[in-house]
């Protein structure tokens, strides 16, 4: 992996805040969610969601997610990984603390969070397996040089 | 200087929740706290001493904001109250207006900013 790859991948993952991310059902089926999340310098992202909510029963039966984050270019990035549950109290205080600042930057959040159930959160730690990532910074694009950052 | 700042302390059980309007209170130019149960507002309102409280009525985990509302009442230079909440039945306003909130605001009908233009507005 080049590592001015990785870190243009990495400035447009700390760019967005919203990514587009599947799980699967216990029966095989896709579901797609929005979640909002935080990146660390190793490409792991972390995300909350409330203990009862459906993907939470998905991951507990499949651990495998697929993102889609930045709608806009430079860079679209294509994640693939698994995720699983922070259980650890300090990491867990440290990236809901990080994860309500970027949600604080975000004015349209609002609402959605406010919406959903009482019960308590839980934290996900996404561990890439395949990071894929649509790169338009250059404007020369041709068919023999195609666009893609591949990471792993 | 910071200890000038409008201090906001936001009660409300959401852990979440709570945090981001912390974040969301200091970028808006308050010096902002919060605590997830009455407990532990009743020791920030002693500690932090906040001039307006952002209360949600309805918490878990044993708190009530009615009933934090009364102890406030019981408080020598008590904060300003603004519910702040899921509560939407005109009994739940009524209580919390009579039990001494100066404003009531339900979360889902409300931007944030507003809940904003309110704190300034009371603390004019």
């Amino acid at each position: 992996m080049l590592e001015s790859d990785k870190e243009k991948v990495l400035a447009a993952l700390r760019r967005n805040r919203i990514a587009s991310m599947a799980t699967v059902t216990a029966d095989g089926q896709p579901q797609a969610v929005t979640i909002l999340y935080v990146v660390d310098d190793d490409l792991n992202l972390y995300f909350v969601t409330r203990e009862k909510s459906r993907k939470v029963a998905n991951l507990d039966a499949n651990g495998m997610v697929a993102m889609s984050i930045g709608l806009e270019p430079p860079m679209n990035v294509q994640l693939e990984g698994r995720a699983v549950r922070v259980d650890d109290e300090l990491v867990r205080a440290d990236k809901m603390a990080e994860l309500a600042h970027a949600g604080a930057d975000l004015e349209d959040l609002w609402p959605p969070i406010l919406r959903v159930g009482k019960e308590g959160y839980v934290l996900y730690k996404v561990m890439p397996e395949k990071v894929r990532a649509l790169d338009l910074s250059d404007h020369n694009i041709s068919s023999e040089d195609p666009p893609y950052i591949e990471l792993m | 200087m910071a200890d000038e700042k409008i201090k906001i302390l936001a009660v409300d059980s959401d852990e979440f929740l709570v945090q981001v309007y912390k974040a969301k209170l200091e970028r808006a130019g308050f010096a902002a706290e919060f605590a997830l149960d009455d407990k532990a507002a009743m020791q920030w309102l002693a500690e932090f001493k906040p001039d307006v409280v952002l209360l949600e009525l309805m918490m878990v985990g044993g708190s009530d904001g009615f009933d934090f509302l009364v102890q406030l009442r019981e408080q020598p230079d008590a904060p300003a109250v603004i519910a702040l909440t899921n509560l939407a039945e005109h009994e739940d306003i009524s209580r919390a207006m009579d039990l001494g909130a100066v404003a009531y605001m339900i979360k889902t009908q409300v931007a944030f900013e507003q809940v904003v233009e309110k704190i300034r507005e009371i603390t004019k």
